[in-house]
């Protein structure tokens, strides 16, 4: 079945269908959260949960003439913005400052390559995670983004550029 | 070529998501500029390295994720309960206000006041005959203006009392106690023409009537018999009074007399009283 069949069995109340579907994004939005989050595992799982949960409890509102790949990303893009602003309010609260850390240096290649991802400017970050992690094409992040194709490409372009930039100068 | 388009191409080779057309473009473009070939590989190794900087979700994402299925199902399958049960208690709620106003009203002690009436019927009877009645009053009821009763002359001494008397016999005694007076006051011509409205013993109105008509010459005691004219049921008084009124000749009487002459129940002796006063008033 593809996702969208699916995704019409759980808007008709049939919630056995979310396992499924369940099991097929999950590890797509964990890594997107997880390098949104700045590695955070406890915060991105959490990040996920709440994208299943919006996504059952507004499964009425799913529209099938949508693919639902996007759709998800839309809930996944609120749930990161509301984070984001409450992380604001919650630093701001405490008063807390961030010294611009330098590279941590660890041995880990695969950290070294998370650290090197976070260190991206959003957009650029944005974009190879949707490419990379969600497995969107070019189009689909384009149309989401309200953008041209080729703007998307170029971002990916200069993205891994730069991820491969600050990989050799972590690594 | 320009820088952007060569950008696009290289974002394409690296994703693999590449037209033949296209693959073909950008080897051709790699053939002439082997720098661009080594930077698009060098990058193509950068994007494949990200595969590995994926990571697993924790078993405990998958148990939470579970546990808040099965809330959202059990959840699901509530909405119509949650419905009826509202229905139900809202049912329930007015059953429950019937049922409390029925039993208030039943168990509340009603505030009522019984009131206990003598009526004396004016009736000759061998005996005297009391009528007592149980009367049920609302605590606010008050008496309609018809029910109010008519004013009755003071009885202040025995004489008036014996007026009222059941006997017919006490009330002509009582009839004759107001005859020794030597002159009738108000109170007196007042009672007087009540009983000659309302006593039921034709003998007690005779015995009144012979009391007026010496003083048939008062103008109040000339109306106290115009106006009792027409109440009379009984032949004997009627020609009694009509005789009075023809004696002493007031035409003011006239318009009575002819409701009487009219009447079918007026026995003929008196219509022909009446007959020839009038006539009488006419030559």
């Amino acid at each position: 079945m593809t996702d969208e069949a699916l995704m019409l069995c759980i808007k008709n109340d049939d919630l056995d269908k979310a396992a499924i579907i369940y099991d097929r994004y999950k590890q797509k939005l964990f890594n997107f959260f997880l390098f949104k989050n700045q590695l955070n595992r406890e915060l991105s799982n959490d990040c996920v949960q709440q994208v299943f949960y919006r996504m059952i409890k507004y499964r009425k509102s799913y529209n099938e003439v949508y693919d639902f790949s996007k759709w998800v990303y839309g809930i996944a893009k609120n749930i990161h913005n509301q984070d984001i602003n409450a992380r604001k309010k919650a630093e701001s609260l405490q008063n807390n400052y961030r010294v611009e850390e330098a590279y941590e240096i660890r041995n880990d290649e695969h950290e070294a390559l998370r650290q090197a991802i976070e260190k991206l400017p959003e957009p650029y970050r944005e974009t190879l995670l949707m490419s990379k992690f969600l497995q969107m094409k070019y189009e689909e992040i384009a149309e989401l983004n309200n953008c041209s194709v080729g703007v998307i490409k170029t971002r990916v372009f200069r993205a891994v550029k730069m991820l491969r930039e600050v990989y050799l100068k972590i690594s | 070529m320009e820088r952007e388009e060569i950008e696009e191409l290289v974002a394409e080779y690296i994703s693999g998501d590449m037209p033949p057309a296209r693959k073909k473009q950008l080897l051709q473009l790699f053939e002439s500029d082997p720098v661009l070939k080594r930077e698009a590989e060098e990058m193509l190794v950068a994007w494949q390295l990200l595969d590995g900087a994926k990571t697993a979700v924790d078993s405990q994402a998958d148990a939470q994720f579970y546990v808040m299925l099965n809330n959202e199902k059990t959840n699901n399958g509530n909405p119509k309960i949650i419905k009826l049960n509202w229905l139900i208690n809202i049912a329930a709620s007015i059953i429950l206000a019937v049922i409390a106003f029925v039993l208030g009203r039943q168990t509340t002690p009603v505030k009522t006041s019984f009131v206990t009436k003598t009526i004396v019927v004016k009736q000759p009877a061998p005996a005297a005959q009391i009528i007592t009645k149980t009367v049920y009053v609302k605590p606010d009821a008050r008496p309609s203006p018809k029910a109010a009763r008519k004013p009755v002359p003071e009885m202040n001494d025995k004489a008036q009392q014996s007026a009222w008397s059941v006997y017919p016999s006490e009330r002509l005694a009582a009839i004759m106690k107001i005859a020794q007076k030597p002159q009738l006051n108000t109170a007196d011509l007042d009672q007087l023409t009540l009983v000659l409205k309302e006593d039921p013993s034709p003998n007690v109105r005779l015995a009144t009537i012979d009391l007026l008509r010496p003083m048939a010459g008062q103008k109040n005691v000339q109306a106290v018999l115009i106006s009792a004219l027409n109440d009379q049921g009984d032949g004997a008084v009627q020609a009694s009074i009509v005789d009075i009124l023809l004696d002493n000749r007031l035409k003011q009487a006239i318009p009575q007399m002819v409701n009487l002459l009219q009447n079918k129940n007026t026995t003929a002796m008196v219509q022909d009283k009446i007959k020839t006063g009038i006539e009488s008033f006419l030559n």
